[in-house]
């Protein structure tokens, strides 16, 4: 009550209408509710699609080690290999996708990265015979990068920096350049084997035609593949 | 970034509160009945007129167009030290209308105009209209009307922009439908709280409470929360208007806009005795949100503004790294996306957005849909930054002009 105010016509038409209250912040609420139960069910889609992406992988995977076999006894150049690569190319960026809507540190995300490394190895093994045994000159680089914050072998935002690098580089030459990319701080046997191969104890890190190099500028690279 | 999405949280949750109760009271009202006029009271228009020459004619002549027994109108025009030709149109318009004209010296506020033209004033009610404010035919009579309800001490009206050629007039235009009706529901539930470029007065009022303050940098709010103060209400016509011109430059909205939020922040202050339950849920819900809605807009343009900035920072830096955009997406992206809570309600707040839009037109036909985008994804922002301008000068204690 504000004492100090007369009121002449008294307050008998001031209403506090409870129910209007109680029906907005149960709409809000229910909007809140809706959001997160329908992101649920869309992000459940998603993993859905993550699963079937998982077992593409394992497809393509397979499918790599029948090609060598296969193809130990047939000729390899009659492969058009371009799809490969292509196929390639549509899962690193559907697990970029995922991996920046569900976060870097998702288990699920980090066994997809796990998998699709080993599926990267494969493929930088074919195209190196590919290239041998056709005659063809296909570029591959090799890139170890980090997605800590405080990682000791080096700060991530130059990682992500030169991974912008790269991305310019292989639209560049989008036939000719294919990039390998390796999260240090994936725990997978094959990985760690060529850190240890290359030498790699800081990240950014470039492996091209078989040389280590630190930090590249898109000039730099253009010089080193041709 | 979590800190981020707190805050987004926050500033949304805030928006559907807003939005939800103003909803929720206009489903809830129920719709006004009036009786026709047994007998038209008299009436005095008050008009402050200070160098009107372009628009003073009009505004006369449409009040004696009314639909409203001529004999009944009388009009005082106070002109407020008019240098230009204001003063011999008044002198030409008075051999045709019953029309009193009141000389005075300017003293810088409009208040001490209509101030000096109220005292003078016999009838029962008074009518205060600026001098470019334009009435419909209907609106004196329904005015009059509303005043059957014995609590009622004001009556305004549904108010839009006389022009709608250039962007600031559109986009003043969809302001102006937007406000009238939010003005409309606060009608609903007693909770109007100015008195602008149109509004009729129990004379009376005056007489008891005071006139004008002419102190005050908006005086129509001052009225407004002093009505309110005494648990008398202001009426609101929805079905007539009036046109009033509005500033069409840059400059002259923003000096204009700095100077209604600085009296509303003024005059909230003066009243903050009001944001009390004993005033219902005009003192628990409806003042308050005349803070928190400001907050809403402040909140989400300073937000996108800093994920703007930031994203063109990266953006900047990315195609110094030699980066090019590459604009294609894929149904999987897409997805993945969309599954997101924050952009779960950003679709939900876009459709309500929309669905207001529709309401909106039910009342105000001539708005479109492309005015509304340009006036959520442009004015908005010229909103904002003129409630910066407010909140600066009213911490750093800057006196205005009126």
């Amino acid at each position: 009550m504000v004492k100090s105010d007369k009121i002449p016509n008294g307050n008998k038409h001031r209403k506090i209408r409870v129910s209007i209250y109680v029906a907005v912040i149960t709409f809000t609420a229910l909007v809140f509710i809706l959001g997160m139960l329908l992101g649920d069910y869309l992000a459940n889609s998603q993993s859905d699609e993550l699963n079937l992406n998982q077992q593409k992988l394992f497809l393509m995977y397979n499918g790599l080690d029948l090609k060598e076999k296969l193809l130990a006894e047939s000729d390899i150049c009659q492969f058009n290999i371009n799809d490969l690569l292509n196929e390639r190319a549509k899962m690193g960026a559907n697990i970029e996708t995922l991996e920046a809507r569900f976060g870097k540190t998702d288990p699920s995300i980090l066994i997809q990265k796990e998998i699709y490394e080993i599926v990267e190895i494969k493929t930088m093994f074919l195209i190196k015979e590919y290239n041998t045994k056709c005659n063809k000159d296909y570029a591959s680089i090799l890139f170890f990068y980090t997605n800590k914050e405080n990682d000791i072998r080096g700060k991530w935002q130059a990682s992500e920096d030169q991974g912008f690098i790269l991305t310019a580089l292989g639209a560049k030459y989008p036939e000719k350049v294919n990039i390998f990319s390796f999260d240090v701080n994936i725990k997978n046997p094959a990985t760690d084997s060529l850190m240890e191969i290359y030498k790699i104890d800081k990240v950014p890190a470039l492996v091209v035609g078989n040389q280590t190099y630190g930090y590249q500028l898109l000039s730099e690279l253009d010089n080193l593949i041709k | 970034m979590a800190f981020q999405l707190i805050i987004l949280y926050c500033f949304i949750s805030l928006s559907l509160i807003l939005s939800f109760f103003y909803l929720m009271v206009l489903l809830d009202r129920t719709a006004l009945k009036f009786k026709p006029l047994k007998k038209f009271p008299e009436v005095t228009f008050v008009i402050p007129a200070f160098n009107a020459e372009n628009c003073i004619e009009k505004t006369i002549r449409a009040i004696f167009d009314a639909d409203y027994p001529k004999n009944k109108i009388k009009v005082f025009v106070v002109n407020d030290g008019s240098t230009d030709n204001t003063l011999n149109i008044l002198n030409s318009l008075k051999k045709e209308y019953s029309l009193q004209i009141f000389n005075k010296t300017n003293e810088g506020r409009k208040a001490y105009a209509l101030n000096y033209g109220i005292k003078q004033v016999k009838t029962p009610y008074t009518v205060v209209l600026d001098a470019d404010t334009i009435i419909s035919r209907g609106l004196l009579k329904k005015s009059i009307q509303r005043f059957e309800n014995p609590i009622i001490m004001a009556v305004t009206s549904k108010i839009i922009p006389d022009s709608r050629r250039t962007f600031f007039e559109r986009m003043q235009f969809v302001e102006y439908a937007f406000t009238s009706y939010a003005r409309d529901i606060l009608h609903a539930a007693n909770s109007v709280q100015t008195t602008p470029a149109y509004a009729a007065f129990r004379t009376e009022f005056f007489r008891k409470y005071g006139l004008f303050d002419a102190d005050n940098i908006t005086e129509d709010v001052e009225m407004g929360l002093r009505i309110q103060k005494y648990h008398y209400d202001i009426g609101y016509v929805f079905d007539s208007f009036a046109e009033t011109a509005v500033p069409t430059r840059l400059k002259d909205i923003l000096r204009q806009r700095v100077r209604w939020g600085y009296g509303v922040f003024y005059n909230l202050f003066k009243y903050r005795r009001l944001f009390h339950p004993e005033y219902g849920d005009f003192g628990i819900f409806f003042l308050p949100s005349m803070f928190l809605g400001i907050l809403v807009i402040l909140g989400a343009f300073i937000l996108a503004g800093y994920n703007i900035v930031s994203s063109s920072i990266n953006l900047i830096h990315h195609l110094s790294l030699g980066w090019l955009p590459v604009f294609e997406t894929n149904f999987f992206d897409v997805i993945v996306s969309v599954s997101q809570l924050k952009v779960m309600l950003s679709i939900f707040i876009f459709l309500f957005a929309l669905l207001l839009f529709f309401i909106v037109k039910q009342n105000t036909k001539e708005i479109t849909l492309w005015d509304y985008v340009q006036y959520m994804l442009i004015y908005n922002w010229f909103l904002a930054y003129f409630y910066i301008v407010v909140i600066i000068k009213f911490i750093s204690g800057s006196k205005l002009k009126w």
